[in-house]
């Protein structure tokens, strides 16, 4: 086949892979072309591949080129007109496997790539949210998720994220899916007018998240043996994780038990070496798989923690030191009463009715209770913080840690 | 390797609701013991892609086409998800006079060690005689049957998804299209067979509309008409390669 690439020709013959949409060919040893499938190529696609080649370097010079293989130049088929675009020009990775030749191996008990390890596979997990987490910033929704879009950069321990072409981007649809990672909550709301799903950053987040336990643990989480037996896309649609037999500790969900053979012995055992290695990646999962969460596994780090999407808004702004202060004020205002009252009650019998003997009563009840109290109605926000914090989204609560 | 007997199967395929009597009762009639491919370690859900490549008499002028179209596409299915997780099982049959089975059921290999035949190596394909379609295809719905049940032994459940490259129309008979049709819409409507597609190599005695009208005969989700040169025979392979392993599905 002949293409056309910004004016040059080149002839493309076997495919270095093939997928659902089209074919990827070598063009030279930076470069590779997407040509799409001929029952796939339509107008709207032909349109979304200019608008993605056309905004290349601004993509680009947002969020880099390290991480993502934008359509870079349109491909034509013999003349250089809108009707015979047939793909695009992307960012050749070279050796870069897909995570389906990576991650997790159950059944031989390790990863199928020798360099990899669990500390270094939770460490990619958390990159690879972190870069759902900036193409989301940049209003970029990935849409169809699988292991097979999501390459492996050894040298930075970050993924590769491909098929950029098929993201939902604006007015663009995404026009693909893959049963086994599509949100069961996107699912329920059925297929638009055009045929397709109308996806959002949680449906992302819960593919990803699909993507990703799959590559740690070497099972998709709806993955199990059970009698009755069923697959992975019913159990995904009835709520059916394998994580949920395991975090509840029970053998039947609905009638559908959970059965003791070599196989899921082997899930439970892994899942279980995982959790105990890192326990907040495994409470993350559980959030999203058993209490359909579909919060970013960054936003569940430390906001201490330079990767947390808010940190440099906390320490730059210097709303970090307005908290601090708020903190110091609390402590200030509750704390030294609750010592001075039991000062009182420990060391003097006559108190002053002003209220104290009620508060006493209170704290001899239960004095955690009464800290709480007073922490509360002793210290009172200033409406201005209270509209600051409520215009930008922020739980002072979940914070400082105090409710 | 173990065996299934297909009367076995189907009883027990009819008593879990996955085939009707009706259906069962046409599996049965040339009752045999099928080779059942071993679902018993996998860590997910089988998928078994079944091949049925047309060797009569009127592809030889394209048989060293079809004898790399075939390896093409093997090497394809290597580099898909659903292989690289140990879960995709292959089937091949060859069909002129009578069915030729390549291999039963066998898992892929991403890194090419297994059992499935690759025609570039060995001399296994030569076009003669007649096309024996529908007793191809009666055969393989046997084999199916019997690995449907197999894995609901297993506790897992199993999906297929059917390939047929054919440049003309069956002329040997024996089998009912109309039984062919009812039981792969019976395991079409539960989900068990996830795509069917013929691909035509049309030609003056096979048109597009001759084929068009066997797919709805025999009951097939998709028809694919491509015409009989070396570029479109390496492409229908190309084609149902991509119908077994696609998950994702495309609004065009």
């Amino acid at each position: 086949m002949r293409i056309i690439i910004s004016g040059k020709d080149f002839t493309i013959d076997v495919p270095l892979s093939s997928g659902g949409e089209g074919e990827i060919y070598a063009i030279d040893h930076l470069s590779v072309a997407k040509i799409y499938h001929k029952q796939v190529i339509n107008r709207e696609r032909r349109l979304k591949v200019l608008a993605l080649c056309n905004s290349y370097q601004n993509s680009i010079s947002n969020l880099g080129d390290d991480s993502f293989a934008f359509p870079q130049q349109p491909a034509y088929e013999n003349k250089e007109i809108l009707d015979f675009l047939c793909g695009f020009s992307m960012q050749y990775f070279k050796n870069c496997p897909t995570l389906g030749d990576i991650g997790f191996n159950l059944q031989a008990s390790n990863y199928k790539y020798g360099k990899m390890d669990d500390n270094r596979a939770v460490e990619f997990i958390y990159n690879t949210f972190d870069v759902i987490d900036r193409l989301h910033k940049s209003r970029i929704i990935l849409g169809d998720v699988n292991p097979s879009n999501v390459l492996y950069n050894e040298k930075l321990n970050y993924p590769i994220i491909i098929d950029l072409d098929s993201a939902q981007i604006g007015q663009f649809r995404c026009l693909s899916w893959s049963d086994e990672y599509l949100d069961p909550l996107t699912q329920l709301q059925g297929k638009n007018l055009q045929g397709g799903y109308n996806y959002t950053y949680e449906s992302d987040i819960f593919s990803i998240a699909c993507v990703c336990f799959e590559f740690i643990i070497g099972i998709n989480p709806f993955f199990c043996r059970t009698d009755p037996s069923n697959d992975v896309i019913f159990n995904k649609e009835n709520g059916i994780s394998v994580l949920r037999y395991i975090h509840s500790s029970t053998n039947n969900i609905n009638g559908i038990k959970y059965l003791s053979n070599p196989v899921n012995d082997n899930i439970k055992k892994r899942i279980t070496s995982i959790k105990t290695a890192f326990p907040k990646l495994y409470n993350f999962f559980v959030s999203i798989f058993l209490d359909s969460k579909r919060t970013s596994l960054m936003q569940t780090l430390s906001r201490n923690d330079p990767r947390h999407p808010a940190y440099i808004f906390f320490s730059q702004s210097g709303f970090d030191q307005v908290l601090k202060q708020i903190i110091t004020s609390r402590k200030a205002v509750a704390t030294p009463q609750v010592t001075q009252i039991t000062h009182k009650v420990i060391g003097s019998f006559s108190i002053p009715d002003s209220g104290f003997s009620k508060i006493i009563t209170s704290v001899s009840q239960t004095s955690a209770t009464y800290a709480t109290t007073v922490s509360q109605s002793a210290f009172i926000d200033p409406d201005q913080l209270n509209i600051f914090l409520r215009n930008y989204g922020i739980d002072l609560s979940s914070i400082i840690g105090v409710n | 390797m173990s065996s299934v007997n297909i009367s076995t199967a189907t009883k027990s395929l009819v008593k879990d609701g996955t085939l009707s009597q009706t259906a069962a009762n046409s599996l049965t009639n040339q009752s045999r013991n099928v080779q059942v491919a071993d679902v018993s370690m996998l860590y997910d859900d089988p998928v078994f892609s079944c091949f049925l490549i047309d060797e009569s008499g009127s592809m030889h002028p394209y048989k060293q086409n079809v004898i790399d179209g075939q390896s093409e596409m093997i090497q394809m299915l290597r580099k898909s998800h659903k292989c690289k997780k140990g879960a995709l099982f292959v089937v091949q049959y060859l069909f002129a006079d009578s069915v030729k089975v390549l291999h039963p059921f066998t898992t892929l290999s991403a890194n090419g060690s297994d059992n499935v035949i690759v025609m570039n190596k060995g001399n296994h394909y030569n076009p003669d005689g007649y096309t024996a379609l529908y007793k191809s295809l009666f055969y393989l719905l046997q084999d199916m049957a019997a690995n449907i049940a197999n894995a609901q032994n297993n506790n897992v459940k199993s999906t297929f998804t059917i390939g047929v490259i054919t440049d003309g129309e069956d002329n040997q008979g024996g089998i009912q299209p109309d039984e062919i049709k009812n039981i792969i819409q019976e395991l079409q409507s539960k989900g068990i067979i996830r795509s069917s597609v013929i691909i035509g190599l049309t030609n003056s005695q096979f048109s597009s509309s001759m084929l068009n009208d066997l797919k709805n005969r025999l009951g097939f989700q998709e028809a694919i008409s491509l015409s009989q040169d070396a570029k479109e025979i390496r492409r229908a392979f190309v084609l149902a390669s991509q119908s077994a392993v696609s998950s994702q599905a495309q609004n065009s």
